[in-house]
């Protein structure tokens, strides 16, 4: 575990600690917790290691092991603790335990710091990386600390809430002047949040060049695109940013958008990769966010986010563009933009990625001569001709994507919703209902929520 | 443990049967194994036996009376034992003695015949199982050293290979292994048993490729070597294309895969489908 450590609670097992103050009926209350580990060797803003643990499972005592509890204390039988352990060391997991303040506030008693000093003791002896406290208080406020000693704990400040609403919970936080117009929207606290999120865009195409600059706009610090492709003619008439020059001089997309940034002068940070989202050099960028805004066109790379976003409990904003002319007098235009988060049913699930059409793009990028080969005996679908693309729709659907995360945010939608469908050519929107498959791994599988790393990467092929 | 600077002494790690190592320094570099029997306090002395143990957890008996140069051979540690008595183990179901108290890591493989992705780990009545590595001494004579038992190592193949797939082929005993190969990830299943008297061999090697993205994207077709004839001679059906990958020609089995559940369907659907395609397979 290096670095600044930072926890991300999923939507689920947060509601898991806030029951338990119910629970309690106004006595001390406390349950155990697992917590998924994602490394990151070189953070792309700071580019040092860090460390983010992720909610997995929460486990609640048995009554039986409750010796006694008041408003002021909570005593209980340790044998679990142990079973908690064997499962955390032999599942590469975080073991923690929860406990309530019904009456107090969101800070470590001395009787805490002593109860918890002998835990982590016998936790670091059978081999646990650490042993994490979470408290919650009667107000709801929630403090994390960790011990990966047991003679003293590291606090944890910075919380990622995530789910159909999300939120940081951080110390850190500037007052951005030229948000004064944003602030009186949306108030100071939410405000603060947005500047706070790490963004990452997948695809730096025409929606990915639509929602950089307004994430921009908005007042996010940090941000990183993965995007390799050139700027191409047939590009200009919808990729932000691009001029007739970058065409001829044959410049990457990333290269373009930075310019964007950097002559705005607005403060991001913009750190570009020159790759698809999902190669092994994206990895750690990609577990530095907090949202990612997923603008490829692709469906290998969404098919990747799709479980990414599952196994580190971090949200993927997914757009999506389908446009086709049906005849002389009628068309079909469509933009969908899905939210990844707990409880919220996948792409795949939602039949909006085709896994035959990604297989054929990795093998397409990752052996043309194989690829060209089935291609050739007609075993692949084939990319087909170039679909149609008019700017006025795909930076609609930018948008859609963007003020998606905001609701998230600041609730002016209230939560994020599952899935939107925008149809242009009728002038509504449609939220279609979909289900998760029973034990789907990306959207319903207890044990892949929070996971974090573990091997193979995702559990799949990469 | 070479001798530092102008220090003429040879030290050495005895160890008695209960695994107590303690450091001893010989004047000679070459001592005989009595002495190093009765360095440790092992008595009588003809009934002792003193083994070097070598870096790789490999044993060396030394005779009584042979002489043992304890420089740079890397065995500067030195077991001794008790030879009158044989200690019972087992291995998974196997049954196993051994004529010492202490065995190592080493041996313990050696004895089992584990294949060298497999992982050893000890049995501890009411507690975690220990995993052994080669070095590691086990002392057979403690209290409930009794039972060892073999595991898939999850590194190797792990790398590549979800966790369910895993389970279920070393829990349906089939025997694999995963290669990749020019950034192409394939698993062979070895010696899969034909429907009987319906090809031109018994058993074939049969390959899988796992597609980027498996497995919530399919795998299609799969491949088989050595080539299969029916038993009228006839090459099967959509059966005439081959593939070369891990150094070998496979015949490729065109079967297409329409009915994949992304994520749930894995391995145990392959199998199962590769053995209704050899059942089925026609001229
Ligand atoms: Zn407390
Ligand atoms: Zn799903």
């Amino acid at each position: 575990m290096k670095g600044m450590l930072d926890v991300i609670l999923a939507g689920p097992q947060e509601a898991d600690i806030r029951s338990l103050l119910t629970q309690g009926a106004g006595a001390e209350r406390s349950a155990y917790m697992l917590f998924g580990q994602a490394a990151i060797e070189n953070d792309p803003w700071t580019e040092k290691a860090r460390t983010r643990l992720i909610s997995h499972r929460f486990l609640n005592l048995d009554d039986t092991d409750v010796v006694s509890t008041s408003e002021r204390h909570v005593t209980w039988q340790t044998d679990s603790f142990m079973r908690l352990l064997g499962r955390a060391t032999s599942e590469g997991l975080v073991p923690a335990i929860v406990h309530t303040h019904p009456k107090g506030r969101a800070r470590f008693s001395k009787q805490d710091d002593r109860n918890e000093a002998e835990l982590a003791r016998t936790a670091l002896i059978k081999g646990a990386p650490g042993l994490i406290s979470v408290l919650i208080a009667g107000d709801g406020e929630i403090a994390v600390r960790i011990w990966r000693t047991a003679d003293k704990p590291t606090d944890i400040t910075r919380i990622l809430h995530t789910g159909p609403r999300l939120a940081i919970t951080a110390k850190d936080g500037s007052d951005l002047d030229f948000l004064d117009r944003q602030t009186r929207l949306f108030g100071a606290q939410a405000n603060a949040m947005i500047t706070r999120f790490r963004c990452g865009i997948a695809g730096g195409g025409a929606t990915g060049s639509a929602v950089l600059p307004q994430l921009m706009r908005l007042g996010v610090r940090q941000t990183v695109m993965f995007e390799r492709d050139r700027a191409e003619d047939t590009n200009l008439n919808r990729l932000h940013g691009a001029r007739l020059e970058d065409v001829v001089a044959d410049r990457l997309k990333t290269d373009i958008h930075a310019r964007t940034v950097s002559e705005a002068g607005l403060g991001m940070f913009l750190v570009t990769i020159d790759a698809w989202a999902g190669d092994p050099s994206t990895w750690d960028a990609l577990k530095s966010c907090d949202v990612i805004f997923c603008c490829t066109d692709d469906h290998a790379g969404r098919l990747f986010l799709n479980r990414f976003a599952r196994f580190y409990g971090i949200a993927v904003i997914d757009v999506g563009l389908a446009m086709q002319r049906r005849d002389d007098q009628s068309f079909d235009l469509f933009a969908r933009v899905t939210t990844l988060v707990p409880r919220h049913p996948c792409l795949l699930c939602g039949g909006f990625i085709n896994p035959q059409r990604a297989r054929e793009e990795a093998l397409r990028r990752n052996d043309p001569r194989a690829y060209q080969k089935l291609k050739d005996e007609a075993y692949v679908l084939g990319e087909g001709d170039p679909s149609p693309a008019v700017v006025t729709f795909t930076t609609e659907a930018g948008c859609m994507a963007v003020n998606e995360w905001l609701t998230g945010i600041t609730g002016f939608a209230g939560p994020m919703t599952q899935t939107r469908i925008r149809r242009f050519h009728a002038r509504d929107e449609r939220f279609p209902k979909i289900s998760s498959r029973p034990r789907c791994p990306s959207c319903d599988a207890a044990e892949t929520l929070g996971r974090g790393d573990i091997t193979p990467f995702l559990d799949m092929v990469t | 443990m070479k001798p530092q600077g102008n220090d003429p002494r040879f030290p050495v790690l005895i160890a008695d049967e209960g695994l107590n190592f303690k450091k001893h320094v010989f004047d000679d570099p070459k001592v005989l194994g009595r002495q190093l029997i009765e360095a440790a306090g092992g008595h009588p002395v003809d009934e002792h036996v003193a083994i070097a143990i070598l870096p790789n957890g490999d044993f060396e008996d030394i005779r009584l009376d042979e002489s043992y140069d304890l420089r740079g051979r890397g065995a500067e540690k030195v077991l001794v034992t008790r030879t009158d008595r044989v200690f019972k183990f087992r291995i998974d179901d196997k049954d196993l003695e051994w004529p010492r108290a202490c065995i190592s890591g080493f041996v313990l493989r050696k004895l089992a015949d584990l294949p060298a992705n497999y992982n050893l780990w000890q049995e501890i009545p009411g507690q975690q199982d220990r995993k052994i590595a080669d070095s590691d001494v086990i002392n057979l004579d403690a209290k409930g050293v009794e039972r060892f038992i073999s595991l898939i190592d999850q590194t190797t193949e792990g790398d590549t290979l979800p966790s369910f797939d895993q389970t279920f082929l070393v829990d349906h005993g089939y025997q694999f292994e995963v290669i990749q190969e020019a950034g192409k990830t394939g698993i062979i299943l070895k010696s899969l048993v034909l429907p009987e008297g319906k090809f031109n061999v018994e058993t074939a090697d049969i390959l899988v490729l796992l597609p980027t993205g498996y497995p919530d994207c399919a795998p299609d077709m799969f491949y088989a070597s050595p080539h299969l004839t029916l038993a009228s001679g006839q090459v099967p059906k959509a059966c005439s294309a081959q593939l070369s990958h891990a150094g070998r020609v496979w015949q490729r089995w065109s079967r297409h895969n329409n009915a994949w559940r992304p994520g749930v369907d894995g391995l145990r659907t392959m199998a199962a489908r590769i053995k209704t395609a050899l059942m089925e397979a026609r001229a």
